[in-house]
């Protein structure tokens, strides 16, 4: 009797959240604003980007927030401006933004990329956003400075949604890709409405733009290769964007996701240009030639078999869609048969990311998702405005089964950018996302508590310092896990770079094998469990 | 047309208090010349002789008509609708005049959905309703418009109203389970088919409906939905073996499951039936490749491309 009381008490005691909000108790204040008014410019609901970076290098994720602006009708009662918190340990944050001089917002910002460009050892960052994105270079000393100008970065005149730092070129300096949206100006009020209410317009009523990709020539200078490059040769609403050596040979090619244009898999040629192989991939249109609302997209090995996979996040309806990389074109889409479908039918999807959140060694998925319309439960009684974000597990052999991580997980957002990062360096990824005009979130996960990992850090030498575009390999137990640090990945977001094993309950991993993007491999031996190490490239 | 030369026929032996007694007179001679001028096929003079006629006796509805009737036959449609509108608005009782004016709506709208101007059918279709709240035809106009501007949730209830006003209509009661299944009503949408099913036992279009619905709750998961999609349009093209949508359909659901030779021959059928848009061309282009077929699958890539260009 005593047995069974327990055993009720313990069945209705609610479960510790897998993943805790912990936002406000670490600190985090800041609100996003979308300058939302009646015009409805469509650029306010596309905002909201987010990023981790350690960018005092304290060995801390710190987190860069990026706000949108106003628009003509759409002020806000307080100062719109960036946030970046440096990470005091302890699960607390405090904004050092101004006194690091990138809170300004000079432009409607949308997401963010992070990383070395000029492998100083610091952590640059590039904020995208209408019309044109600025550069700050660490000055290694808790300050950046705008260097967009003297570098050449602007995209001036864009709509820039999500960047990408990497190595296309494979010369050991990380290059830039912007995926640019569409045609857009203040100027140009286009109007349309839903049942009476105003309502933003169907993207397609905007031209898409040609992305853009500039060339880091070194110095702090770039130079702007979409044209050579074959990059502008496909103008679509580009939302996200993921760099990845998807086909094994050595180059880092780019997924990048539409929106109602169709996906680019742009394959690198390794000659300086690139070809897209979306319609060979199967990538760029649905089952009925129908070109998805692509948002995010991230890239990850799903189904274990040593090569990079591919999800994107798109609209309601329309499933978020994974794609399982065979080695040879096309893809095979999995949407239906990894359950994605289903799990996704109602749901209008942003940032997304491919991570082992649980530390058994298999790939979930998380994502963040919100609506557009205000009023879409006119249209579909099952899609509401507001959105809770997906976590999804995955069964190692890419079959997703909905978890419930917690009140954030039954909570409604429009979520925007989500961005992930080990911010207390206890081997569980954590996350955080911007939700319109709201204040963030920041997520920390509880849900690998217990299970066994070990963390890399790369920092490249002949290879761009940050390891982006770098293949590990390990082997643990009868398992070999496969992940590459890649170059952007989710929406409007940059992530944390540093690689997380989950090594599950399969024991002591064997040897690490990264071959980096100079083409060195290098192994290495006797990587402890529970903590993450730093392993540098072999020099020349 | 006939209609409204008889109505321009029938002014000169009436004698009406509408409009000004100064202008009256003219304003029937007017009308006499339109008569004459519509009778030797000279509509655009016919029109200029009614709009003067209107011009003289405003508040005469039968000059309106008129005018209506010979827009109609000119297939200006929205003037026609309009002309109608302001005879019907000065002699509400006038059941000719309501009679064109529904007509001459559904004629309009019938025009806008082929034009796919589906915003402004849908402001036509809305005014059509409230005028004849009584009409299943003005119903289910509204019922396509909602749908085609993605408000699915008021296309179902129109097209509810519609199969209410007349339940032997099967394109009422197809609507309604389409739109049902658009605005995300799976369980109202698959007893509306099931209904269909049992009320128009010989409608091929229903199962093909059905078909389509369920192979969306297949995608959501539902592995009896799928084999249940399978059988109706399979049951469907039994009834109707030139259904091309369905044999679309039911080649996509074999290439899913890695049969492209089945796929393959779907497609061609579909194609055989009518069916060339770019969704075909693309999943054909897939089975193909699938087949090996590296030169067909390049010609069906050209077709999607061209088709996809042409629909955008």
């Amino acid at each position: 009797m005593r047995a069974a009381l327990l055993s009720l008490l313990v069945a209705v005691q609610p479960l510790p959240p897998l993943f805790r909000d912990i936002t406000a108790g670490a600190g985090i204040t800041w609100r996003h604003w979308n300058g939302l008014s009646p015009d409805r410019f469509l650029v306010e609901s596309t905002a909201g980007g987010v990023a981790f970076l350690d960018f005092d290098n304290d060995g801390l994720q710190d987190l860069f927030l990026v706000n949108g602006g106003e628009t003509p009708r759409g002020r806000s009662r307080l100062p719109v401006r960036h946030a970046l918190y440096r990470n005091l340990g302890s699960r607390r944050f405090t904004d050092v933004a101004a006194r690091a001089g990138v809170a300004k917002t000079a432009f409607y910002g949308m997401g963010a990329a992070a990383a070395d460009f000029d492998n100083d050892g610091d952590t640059d960052l590039y904020i995208s956003g209408f019309p044109s994105g600025a550069l700050y270079r660490n000055n290694g000393d808790g300050t950046f400075s705008d260097i967009t100008a003297a570098a050449g970065v602007a995209n001036a005149g864009e709509w820039g949604s999500s960047a990408a730092w990497f190595d296309y070129d494979n010369d050991g300096r990380l290059d830039l890709f912007i995926a640019n949206y569409a045609e857009f100006s203040f100027e140009r009020k286009m109007t349309c409405e839903f049942d009476g209410k105003p309502a933003y317009c169907a993207q397609t009523a905007y031209p898409g733009r040609p992305a853009r990709l500039y060339r880091n020539e070194g110095g702090g200078r770039f130079a702007d290769v979409s044209g050579p490059s074959g990059i502008a040769l496909s103008p679509g609403r580009a939302l996200g964007v993921v760099a990845v050596d998807y086909d094994d040979d050595g180059r880092q090619d780019l997924f990048v996701a539409r929106d109602a244009s169709p996906n680019l898999l742009l394959h690198n040629r390794g000659d300086g240009t690139f070809e897209d192989r979306g319609l060979e991939a199967e990538v760029a249109y649905n089952a009925d030639g129908v070109a998805r609302a692509g948002m995010g997209v991230d890239a990850g090995d799903v189904d274990g078999d040593g090569r990079p996979d591919f999800a994107v996040s798109n609209f309601d309806t329309e499933y978020h869609a994974l794609y399982l990389n065979p080695g040879r074109l096309p893809f095979r889409e999995a949407t239906v048969e990894s359950r994605l479908a289903e799990h996704s039918r109602q749901y209008v999807g942003w940032g997304l990311r491919l991570f082992d959140y649980d530390n058994d060694g298999d790939i979930d998925l998380l994502v963040v998702n919100g609506h557009l319309h205000e009023a879409i439960a006119m249209s579909n009684r099952s899609v509401s405005y507001r959105e809770p974000p997906l976590l999804l597990a995955n069964d190692g052999k890419a079959r997703f089964t909905r978890i419930d991580g917690g009140p954030v997980f039954r909570g409604a957002y429009l979520g925007r950018g989500m961005a992930t990062g080990d911010i207390d360096n206890d081997g569980a990824v954590d996350a955080a996302f911007v939700s319109l005009n709201e204040a963030p979130v920041l997520l920390r996960n509880e849900a690998a508590a217990g299970r066994r990992w070990v963390g890399v850090k790369l920092k490249g030498a002949t290879s761009n310092r940050d390891g982006i575009g770098a293949r590990m390999r390990m082997t643990v137990g009868v398992r070999t896990l496969t992940r590459w640090v890649t170059g952007g990945g989710s929406f409007l977001a940059s992530n944390d770079r540093r690689v997380v094993f989950g090594l599950g309950g399969e024991g002591t991993p064997a040897a690490l094998e990264i071959r980096w993007p100079s083409g060195r491999v290098q192994r290495v031996e006797g990587l402890v469990p529970g903590r993450y190490h730093e392993v540098a490239e072999p020099g020349e | 047309m006939a209609a409204a030369l008889a109505l321009i026929a029938v002014l000169g032996a009436m004698t009406h208090a509408w409009g000004q007694p100064a202008g009256e007179q003219e304003a029937m001679a007017q009308a006499r010349r339109a008569y004459d001028l519509a009778r030797a096929g000279r509509l655009d003079e016919a029109v200029e002789a009614l709009q003067v006629a209107v011009r003289l006796a405003p508040g005469n509805p039968l000059y309106r008509s008129a005018l209506g009737g010979v827009y109609e036959k000119r297939g200006h449609l929205e003037q026609a609708r309009g002309a109608l509108a302001e005879a019907l608005r000065l002699d509400p009782g006038n059941p000719q005049f309501a009679e064109r004016l529904e007509a001459v709506s559904l004629e309009w709208g019938a025009q806008l959905a082929r034009e796919r101007r589906f915003r402004a059918g849908l402001a036509l279709a809305r005014d059509t309703a409230a005028r004849f709240p009584q009409s299943a035809r003005a119903h289910l106009m509204l019922g396509l418009f909602c749908a085609r501007n993605q408000q699915n949730v008021a296309a179902a209830a129109a097209y509810r109203r519609a199969l209410d006003l007349d339940p032997e209509s099967a394109d009422a009661s197809v609507g309604l389970g389409i739109a049902q299944s658009a605005a995300g009503m799976a369980r109202e949408a698959a007893e509306t088919f099931e209904a269909g099913l049992k009320k128009f036992p010989q409608d091929p279009m229903h199962r093909q409906a059905y078909g389509v619905h369920l192979v969306k709750m297949a995608e959501a998961g539902s592995a009896a939905a799928r084999a249940r999609a399978v059988e109706m349009l399979e049951e469907a093209l039994a009834m109707d073996p030139g259904l091309a949508e369905a044999h679309y359909q039911l080649g996509n659901l074999a290439l899913a499951a890695s049969d492209a030779a089945a796929a393959e021959a779907r497609f061609a059928l579909a194609a055989r039936n009518g069916l060339d848009d770019a969704r075909l061309h693309w999943a054909w282009s897939r089975a193909l490749r699938r087949l090996g077929r590296e030169a067909e699958a390049a010609r069906h890539i050209e077709l999607f491309r061209a088709r996809k260009a042409a629909e955008q």
